[in-house]
């Protein structure tokens, strides 16, 4: 019908038409669907995921360690909201991974503000604030809540095309989990495997960086790609250890994927490691 | 002559509104929470699941980081005219060593494995066909990742319960 339609309404009145240019004319009408096709996608944990694989179990809640729900009205261009929006997306996720009731309503509260200073609350439920204050003391409603919430904001931005926005909350974020992360572990143990699963997620920031660099093209990413730069080339510089890949099955047919190459990282490096993620959040915290 | 510019004018505005309407049908971005099969409740989902418009004959890739002592699903799905889709999970280092290709399990469109160490992987999608010129034809295909804990054959402590 859209191809009858389109042919109709749209016929130059000239006895030349030919296929070949009606073909060309079909082409450049779907040309903005075609865009949308691609080759490569680059796909990165949230940091809800990232904190799940953090063996909690013995370890302490520090809240002084989150940023503090009053900056949030401070942040006045458009990077730095974005960029602590993802920083209290992950205060969240750590508050989530503690089961801190009061203070995921109030971080909840605060996604939701700042999400309606870059102009993308409409993503969220419309009843958000009061599904969470109906819930205020139900700690597992609240985690789906915001669940929610988080699938909502990242669909939101992927269907309007605002992807650059989702990368610059997404590094947001990641340095966040760095912080806490490391922080919550403290010093390092060559024994302590939440080290290895902080180490690990180079991965994901690679990913996350790569992502990003298709949206270079906006100041404001490749303002916030300059402002992590340093974390990327320390990353990039820790070991790797080569070891091969086996792929098994047990006995009831459960493929094994075992082996691979694996990141090791010194005391030396480790405390390096502190430092500059408390650098680098610091620049994305402070207030201009 | 006059009647036809008219026509177009009359016609172009609802053209446009027949496009953006078809636009939106091609919106893919949540198409895999809605028609891909999940694991069973013991698995979380991945925020990493992500849908794409694929035409016949195409292949992309998704690119994801899956964690060391946990165990994935993966699972496709795509609009049924699409026919069986062919996935491959490869890992992203030197060799592209393959991890697994639904085209030796009969096309299965889901695939559970036990992950030791956390890497960079690769999942291979192509729809089947070639595509035919001048007919355009797209569809979202979807790919859902969930994970969970893997089980451990440590004996639980022999704590002492119950009343005695």
């Amino acid at each position: 019908m859209l191809i009858l339609l389109s042919a109709f309404c749209c016929k130059p009145d000239r006895s030349s038409y030919n296929k070949s240019v009606k073909f060309e004319e079909d082409t450049s009408r779907y040309a903005q669907l075609e865009s949308k096709i691609k080759e490569v996608y680059y796909r990165f944990p949230s940091p809800d995921e990232m904190f799940v694989i953090i063996d909690s179990i013995g370890l302490q809640f520090d809240n002084t360690l989150l940023l503090p729900t009053e900056n949030a009205g401070k942040y006045l261009d458009s990077k730095s909201q974005a960029l602590n929006l993802g920083v209290y997306i992950a205060d969240l996720a750590y508050i989530t991974l503690f089961e801190r009731y009061k203070e995921s309503v109030d971080y909840l509260q605060v996604i939701h503000q700042l999400s309606e200073k870059i102009r993308i609350a409409s993503a969220f439920d419309e009843n958000l604030v009061d599904r969470i204050e109906k819930n205020i003391r139900n700690i597992d409603s609240l985690r789906a809540i915001s669940d929610d919430a988080l699938t909502s904001l990242i669909n939101y931005l992927v269907r309007n095309d605002k992807e650059n926005t989702f990368a610059i909350i997404s590094i947001g974020g990641i340095i966040e989990f760095y912080y806490l992360a490391l922080n919550l572990v403290g010093d390092y143990k060559p024994e302590n495997q939440n080290i290895q699963r902080i180490v690990d997620q180079k991965m994901a920031f690679d990913n996350l960086m790569k992502y990003s660099y298709e949206f270079s093209d906006d100041p404001n990413v490749s303002g916030t790609l300059e402002i992590v730069e340093p974390l990327s080339d320390f990353l990039n510089n820790i070991t790797v250890v080569k070891v091969k890949t086996t792929i098994t099955k047990t006995e009831d047919g459960r493929i094994i994927v075992g082996g691979g190459d694996k990141l090791k990282i010194t005391e030396e490096e480790y405390n390096e490691f502190k430092i500059l993620v408390g650098q680098i959040r610091k620049k994305i915290i402070e207030i201009s | 002559m006059k009647t036809l510019t008219n026509m177009k004018y009359i016609l172009s505005p609802i053209l446009l509104i027949i496009l953006a309407i078809y636009s939106f049908a091609q919106d893919c971005t949540e198409y895999h929470q809605f028609h891909c099969l999940y694991a069973d409740y013991t698995y979380f989902y991945s925020r990493q699941s992500k849908s794409a418009l694929f035409r016949k004959g195409q292949t992309s890739e998704l690119k994801i980081v899956i964690y060391g002592g946990e165990d994935y699903y993966i699972a496709v799905c795509a609009h049924r005219r699409f026919g069986d889709l062919h996935f491959k999970i490869l890992e992203d280092n030197e060799d592209s060593t393959l991890i697994y290709d639904n085209a030796e399990h009969d096309y299965a469109n889901s695939v559970t494995f036990t992950n030791e160490v956390t890497r960079d992987v690769i999942i291979v999608v192509s729809v089947p066909g070639e595509p035919e010129k001048g007919k355009i034809e797209r569809r979202c295909v979807g790919v859902v990742i969930q994970f969970r804990k893997t089980k451990t054959e440590k004996a639980e402590p022999s704590e002492k319960t119950g009343f005695k």
